[in-house]
């Protein structure tokens, strides 16, 4: 025989089991908007008497004695959050790369109206217009003064792609930019969300431990996942009572409620000097004591963020980076410097057809003499563009669109610019008949002409046609990576909106659940009253 | 049947993604249309930026060799002018020479005509120190002194390049092509140095010799009549020059025309490239406009139907 009271307390849990369950679609609908919030839903199960006499009549309790909750759970499959955070590594990765590919293509666009192409084009107009005015002071200071402008625009491209670079990864002239570098910032961000994610799976294996889902930190702990999966892609593992292990491409980052592993950007060997291929600037992992677990891990970030910035600032020659384009810019620029620099001071015997025996003449490139009158010409040695200020040790060879520059000397004297170029007998050298042509504009005839001669050193093509090739096959390169990014967008558009129908929130099931329980909590107190109109009857039996 | 779980959130980005794309889209046609470029960077159409960079190119130095071309008109122009000048002087110097040889000696007549040569002596030399700009244009590649200068003893010497050396100044017309924009002075006017017969020659020389013989005490009737002869010589060597300079300058015309054909060419071959069809971008923008318009009103309809509208 079961107690009187026995309905009475079938209903109250019915009562507080309906409400909790009001409670749990109030939790869901006000986490509908809340980032990484899975709906929650409540299990329930009947709850039986076990009874331990087995010749007990039957009775009321046989059939139960109301329903319990079991637990609160989560919608979410672990499954589709690992291709979510795949998806978000390359989408994060292409949004990375596509911002800084644009970046290099805005600073080298060949198609604006000003930069380098209008540098090169309006420094052959010069040279033009000084061939046929050789004696004009204005034509000369001009022409110097477009020199100059396509030493600066070089100047200028170079320093600002070198800016992104050290934006992006610092300076190994000056180390302390290290740490302020865009990679560095990343990489601490990394090891303030790992060292979260092991405290979190501290808290959820203690709560776990005592019989408790924890969901709002399971929550944010795969919320956090999320993020860590923007910067550098990340194998989860499962591990004991809801924790998870961290690893990145084999080296352990979180393990349990411990982060085995802190992000370290530095150079290679702190013993050693810095130096950009030797000993270059690399992403370490090390351990709690400050130990290193892994010396580069640069080749196991493949994607995120950070493995973008590493991309761009590489030296795969197949990839848009920002070292292919200086690499181009600084041929250009040498070989540009150069080829002007040996006709400004040519000065050379002249040679028959086989190129060995001398012919008895001289062929040589002359600057003008101002200082006597009528002025003469004299010969040219002063350098166009040089590597560094000093004329005396400056190196041809070694200049590059960050250092080049027009030789001072020629600046504060425009008349040493060789536009006139004379042949003379050897012997004799150049008489005064030779040296009264100041209206030889052939020299810079020529260097006018070096607009259309293709130069080995530019895979034997123009100065011009070179930048061009350089400009639009770069555009070739970042269209790439933008079509990329939007299939990348795309893979992650789909994937999220599986994960979104899994795990997220629909107004309509939490409405038809709320009448539903509520429903249910009116029937269960419908139940109490004719329970408690029993008793009140039992109550009045005897009178 | 199976279904998707659709979920507020899902249909909210959704909507909010297309919103976006379509906005996106309108976004980039109006920029084209307010900037007239469809591709203002090389990776908006890698292909037809590489058309554009090379009928820059060439549209830039098409116009370059345009400019060489007209200044070296203008230069030959000068020069053919200066040449025609000389050429009435020698039509006059040959009337005063055919009257010396009928006039008397020591008449005033004589004297007269001696002074006029004489005028007509200087005429030739401001001639042959014509500039065109700041460049004297017949002293070869001596440009900033006058090719023509006149000593003490009245002799007219030629100071610019000789003849015999590398006296053309060029200009570039086209790739690696150049003309020669000058002629020298020596060979179309000579000079005359009293005493020096190599450096006596031409025009100069034939009109200072005349002037000579006229002298009125006893004026050298031979050398007068032998004159006209040399006069004639003088005026087939300026009618060679006038020749070789029109023929240069019809040359330069030609590239010209042909320079201007390119042109046209040229800049076809960029807009075809780089130029959009006006009524495709605008019949474009509506269409978009339509698409961000029923997304608009798909999306409002989406969004907003839940149970909670119908309890």
């Amino acid at each position: 025989m079961t107690s009187s009271l026995f309905g009475f307390y079938t209903a109250q849990r019915a009562l507080m089991l309906n409400q909790a369950a009001i409670n749990v679609v109030n939790t869901n609908v006000a986490n509908i908007n809340t980032t990484g919030y899975s709906k929650q839903s409540l299990q329930i199960s009947q709850q039986s008497i076990i009874t331990s006499d087995s010749n007990t009549a039957i009775n009321a309790s046989q059939s139960g004695i109301g329903a319990v909750i079991d637990s609160i759970t989560r919608n979410r499959d672990s499954y589709i959050d690992n291709s979510y955070r795949t998806a978000y590594s390359d989408y994060s990765y292409s949004t990375e790369l596509s911002d800084n590919v644009t970046l290099i293509e805005d600073i080298t666009n060949g198609l604006s109206d000003s930069g380098l192409t209008l540098a090169f084009q309006e420094f052959y107009d010069a040279a033009q217009a000084l061939s046929q005015n050789p004696t004009d002071t204005v034509t000369r200071t001009d022409f110097i003064q477009k020199a100059s402008n396509v030493a600066t625009e070089f100047n200028d491209v170079s320093s600002r792609l070198t800016d992104l670079k050290t934006n992006l990864i610092g300076d190994i002239d000056d180390l302390t930019t290290l740490s302020s570098s865009k990679i560095s910032i990343y990489c601490d961000d990394l090891n303030n969300k790992l060292a979260s994610i092991a405290e979190l799976n501290k808290t959820i294996n203690f709560s776990t431990a005592q019989g408790t889902t924890p969901n709002s930190l399971l929550d944010e702990r795969d919320n956090m996942l999320d993020e860590i999966s923007e910067y550098i892609p990340i194998t989860v593992t499962a591990g004991p009572n809801n924790t998870v292990n961290l690893s990145l491409g084999g080296v352990d980052l979180v393990t349990g409620s411990v982060q085995v592993g802190t992000f370290d950007y530095e150079i290679k060997d702190t013993s050693a000097a810095a130096d950009w291929t030797t000993n270059p600037p690399v992403i370490k992992v090390k351990d709690p004591n400050g130990k290193n677990v892994s010396n580069d891990v640069n080749s196991k970030i493949t994607s995120g963020k950070i493995g973008a910035i590493l991309d761009v600032t590489g030296s795969d020659v197949d990839q848009p980076t920002i070292n292919n384009m200086l690499d181009k810019l600084d041929t250009l620029a040498n070989e540009f410097a150069s080829q002007v620099n040996s006709i400004q001071t040519y000065n050379e015997p002249d040679m028959e057809d086989d190129g060995v025996t001398p012919t008895g003449t001289t062929t040589q490139a002359m600057c003008v003499d101002k200082t006597v009158s009528p002025s003469t010409l004299k010969a040219a040695t002063h350098k166009m563009f040089l590597n560094q200020d000093d004329e005396t040790t400056s190196d041809d060879t070694k200049i590059t669109a960050s250092n080049i520059r027009v030789n001072s000397v020629i600046i504060s004297n425009p008349t040493e610019v060789a536009t006139a170029r004379i042949n003379y007998t050897t012997a004799t050298g150049a008489t005064t008949t030779d040296l009264s042509g100041t209206g030889n504009g052939s020299n810079s005839l020529l260097m006018a002409q070096l607009e259309n001669k293709s130069l080995s050193n530019l895979n034997y093509t123009t100065t011009e046609k070179y930048l061009n090739t350089v400009t639009s096959n770069f555009g070739v390169q970042v269209s790439n990576v933008d079509d990329k990014l939007d299939s990348n967008e795309a893979i992650l558009q789909q994937v999220s909106l599986k994960r979104e129908s899994a795990s997220g929130v629909n107004l309509d099931e939490e409405y038809t659940d709320l009448i539903k329980f509520q429903r249910s909590y009116e029937a269960s107190a419908r139940i109490f009253n004719v329970v408690n109109e029993i008793m009140e009857k039992l109550m009045n039996l005897g009178e | 049947m199976t279904y998707m779980r659709i979920t507020t959130k899902l249909i909210n980005d959704n909507v909010i993604n297309n919103l976006l794309i379509n906005r996106t889209k309108l976004n980039d046609l109006q920029e084209q249309l307010s900037s007239g470029q469809r591709v203002s960077r090389p990776s908006d159409d890698p292909t037809a930026a590489i058309s554009i960079l090379s009928a820059n190119l060439s549209l830039d130095q098409v116009e370059r060799y345009t400019t060489n071309i007209d200044n070296a008109n203008s230069e030959l122009d000068m020069a053919d002018e200066a040449i025609l000048g000389t050429i009435d002087v020698i039509q006059r110097a040959k009337e005063l020479a055919t009257e010396a040889s009928n006039a008397t000696s020591g008449s005033t007549e004589l004297a007269a005509i001696k002074s006029e040569i004489d005028q007509l002596i200087e005429q030739v030399k401001d001639a042959a120190n014509t500039k065109f700009g700041s460049k004297y244009i017949f002293g070869g590649q001596v440009t900033e002194t006058a090719p023509y200068s006149e000593d003490a003893n009245g002799n007219i010497i030629y100071n610019g390049t000789p003849s015999t050396e590398d006296y053309q100044r060029k200009t570039e017309i086209g790739e690696n092509i150049t003309v020669d924009t000058n002629v020298t002075g020596v060979s179309i006017f000579g000079q005359y140095v009293e005493g020096d017969t190599t450096k006596q020659s031409g025009l100069i020389s034939t009109l200072k010799k005349l002037s000579n013989d006229l002298d009125s005490t006893s004026p050298d009737y031979d050398g007068i009549k032998a004159s006209l002869d040399e006069m004639d010589d003088d005026l087939d060597t300026l009618l060679n020059a006038q020749a070789t300079i029109g023929g240069t300058m019809s040359r330069l015309n030609m590239t010209k025309s042909k320079l201007e054909d390119d042109e046209i060419t040229y800049k076809k071959f960029k807009s075809s490239a780089d130029d959009f069809d006006m009524a495709k971008i605008i019949s474009d923008i509506s269409y978009q406009e339509t698409a961000l318009e029923a997304s608009l009103q798909v999306g409002a309809k989406a969004i907003q139907p839940s149970l909670l509208d119908y309890m």
